[in-house]
């Protein structure tokens, strides 16, 4: 192909070399943010370990449903990533566009979903930190009956790990729309398509810390 | 390079993996809802396990790549699993440690017989304490030797108390007061003065854990 990012770097002797090492550094990078992430479970175990019972009822207020649908949602984009890389090898750019705007639009619902979410908790005055003081009723819920000791730390724990995994999907949502660009430009090809790679691998780690905030959070 | 060096996974795996996702998804929530016990949390962290483990080795295609790859992911979960365990083995079996203020060293082992006995010997009982208002209780019970201001009384004070300790090991400087006593303190005055006035007689777990959560809220 001509198209100049594809030129094979002086530095590396094949193409291949060339896509192994992007993506190496690629999953370094990937390790790097399973640790970022690594720090927010392990302060999640230690508080679950020192304070179940309010644990067991402050995650009470997380809908498993809502949780659920973002699970289902986000799955589903990590499949459309998949099948956006077999097309691009097999140069069918067109469906590569389609699948790469159905990542984009299952990254927005998740996003949608969770404004509900967070607003939802807002309006009752469940913010992180000091300004935790929940009240009203709703959704059959009594809030004021989670106005408990160390129940502010729970919802900390929850909009921090959830917050900053939001903040991965805005990123990722910027990455897709940069992609379909570039697809539509013509940039990618069987022969060199290192971005679309790369921005799937992150995609799918994003995935993946999901699948474990998921449970951990919503379910038990 | 020539697409025949990429391995292209078939659509069909690709939807099969997505299946197998999804059914795992509907077999947590599903057996989230059922009281399995001790069993619930290590089965939703089995199960998504193996779905991180799916999405791995197909969808990030780790099954087909480079083993260097795998390596790497390997290393971090490695790291990240030490860093759980040795964090865990600090903050579950650090046990009073937590009581430290300046100046003053822990002395371990002043769990005497004695001690014991003073704590175990049950005043009859005259009725239980209010559940609902531990700050009466902490006024008539604790407040003559502890505070939350900072300044230190015939007992230390409490200030801060839920931040530097778990609520185990605040249950457990109230109900077996002589277990570690701080130098510089009387060993049993507070097991006696509490047992005299017949808090043990009179405390439930109920009233117990609204006077701990209400201390550690101060």
């Amino acid at each position: 192909m001509s198209l100049s990012p594809s030129t094979l770097k002086h530095y590396f002797t094949t193409p291949e070399q060339q896509f192994d090492a992007a993506k190496l550094g690629m999953w370094l990078f990937l390790v790097t943010e399973i640790l970022l992430f690594s720090g927010m479970f392990v302060a999640y175990a230690v508080y679950r370990a020192w304070h179940p019972e309010v644990f067991a009822h402050a995650s009470e207020l997380l809908d498993w449903r809502l949780g659920g649908l973002n699970t289902v949602v986000l799955l589903a984009s990590s499949f459309t990533v998949a099948l956006s890389i077999h097309f691009v090898q097999k140069g069918e750019n067109d469906k590569v566009t389609v699948l790469l705007i159905l990542t984009l639009l299952c990254a927005a619902i998740f996003m949608v979903v969770k404004y509900f979410e967070y607003s939802g908790k807002f309006d009752h005055g469940v913010f992180p930190g000091a300004a935790f003081a929940p009240h009203g009723e709703g959704g059959g819920h009594d809030y004021a009956e989670y106005d408990m000791p160390f129940a502010a730390q729970f919802f900390s724990i929850y909009f921090v790990m959830t917050g900053i995994h939001g903040v991965h999907v805005l990123v990722g949502m910027g990455l897709f729309a940069w992609l379909v660009t570039r697809v539509i430009r013509g940039h990618f090809s069987p022969e060199w398509y290192t971005p679309v790679e790369l921005t799937g691998l992150y995609w799918h780690l994003v995935d993946i810390i999901w699948i474990f905030l998921f449970p951990l959070l919503y379910l038990i | 390079m020539a697409a025949g060096h990429h391995h292209i996974i078939p659509i069909r795996t690709l939807g099969f993996v997505f299946g197998v996702l999804i059914m795992l998804t509907i077999l947590t929530v599903v057996t989230s809802r059922i009281d399995l016990g001790v069993l619930n949390v290590p089965l939703a962290l089995a199960i998504a396990g193996g779905k991180a483990l799916l999405v791995a080795l197909i969808f990030m295609a780790l099954k087909y790549d480079n083993p260097v790859n795998a390596l790497v992911l390997l290393l971090g979960v490695v790291f990240a699993v030490v860093f759980l365990t040795l964090t865990l083995t600090d903050t579950e079996l650090r046990g009073t440690l937590g009581i430290t203020e300046s100046g003053t060293t822990i002395l371990e082992g002043g769990h005497t017989e004695e001690a014991e006995q003073a704590v175990e010997m049950p005043a009859p009982a005259t009725g239980t304490l209010p559940v609902a208002n531990p700050e009466e209780t902490f006024e008539t019970y604790c407040a003559l030797c502890h505070n939350f201001t900072g300044e230190t009384a015939v007992g230390p004070t409490l200030m801060g108390l839920g931040d530097r300790q778990p609520s185990d090991s605040i249950r457990a400087s109230i109900m077996e007061p002589d277990a570690v006593i701080i130098s510089g303190y009387p060993p049993q005055l507070m097991s006696t003065t509490l047992n005299a006035m017949g808090f043990y007689s009179k405390v439930d777990d109920a009233s117990m854990d609204t006077l701990i959560a209400w201390i550690a809220s101060q």
